[in-house]
């Protein structure tokens, strides 16, 4: 479903069409142990973040949930790339990230 | 015996009610966790391997090593941050050290991984695993 949500880096914010969607990350580390995340993912196209570049770990996703402001960190487990490009003509990117609570 | 030898030590560890921070260690098939549920201190025990050489002639001899993995999502970096969770690991290790565990005697202990430095850094992730040894001649 699409929704309008802001991207930020820094002082610069933009507001972006995304599409929201979920992305399980499986990694098994030096110790042995596997560690399973599920990333909020957002879809947007690649020319809405053109003054931006590409996402970057630590940038910010807000979005209104239910009414309340959540903040949204870029992030992907295990140093995995924050993005991809869904689609092979590199139009769509999928941004991971995680939730870090409401908004202030 | 290996899952006996594990049980035992889940029992030893959940049976000492002075551990600080408080815990419940689990016995399971494979170290693993989901990151939503890493806030909490977790304390998995995991049969990790089992090699058997023959003793004499009627009899084999079995090294058991069982996995005590302690796993903690930080808030924060730092030593002051950390060394607890170390000097966590390091009581369990004391505590279980020259305990025998159901029909296994103990053998050694291996701090195998302290700390896993990029898990620590990129996803603020705690893993620290101690791999014990027991021996049984069956």
């Amino acid at each position: 479903m699409n929704r309008t949500v802001t991207y930020r880096r820094g002082a610069e914010s933009l507001s972006v069409n995304a599409t929201v969607g979920r992305f399980l990350f499986k990694s098994t580390d030096s110790a042995g142990v596997t560690v399973y995340e599920e990333t909020r993912d957002y879809l947007i196209r690649a020319v809405e973040l053109t003054t931006l570049g590409e996402p970057a770990r630590g940038d910010e996703i807000v979005e209104t949930v239910g009414g309340i402001e959540q903040l949204f960190r870029v992030h992907a487990p295990d140093g995995e790339p924050v993005f991809r490009y869904s689609d092979t003509e590199r139009l769509v990117m999928r941004i991971h990230t995680q939730h870090m609570g409401v908004e202030t | 015996m290996i899952t006996a030898i594990a049980d035992a030590i889940v029992t030893a560890l959940n049976a000492d009610e002075s551990w600080t921070p408080e815990f419940t260690a689990v016995r399971v098939l494979a170290p693993e966790i989901a990151m939503k549920d890493a806030a909490t201190l977790t304390v998995l025990v995991a049969p990790q391997r089992r090699t058997i050489v023959p003793a004499h002639r009627t009899m084999d001899q079995y090294d058991v090593d069982i996995d005590v993995a302690v796993i903690q999502r930080l808030s924060a970096i730092d030593n002051a941050t950390v060394d607890p969770l170390i000097a966590f690991i390091e009581a369990i290790e004391t505590f279980l050290r020259r305990k025998d565990m159901s029909t296994g005697k103990w053998i050694s202990a291996e701090h195998r991984v302290i700390y896993d430095p990029a898990r620590l850094r990129q996803d603020s992730l705690f893993i620290s695993v101690l791999t014990e040894t027991y021996r049984v001649f069956e």
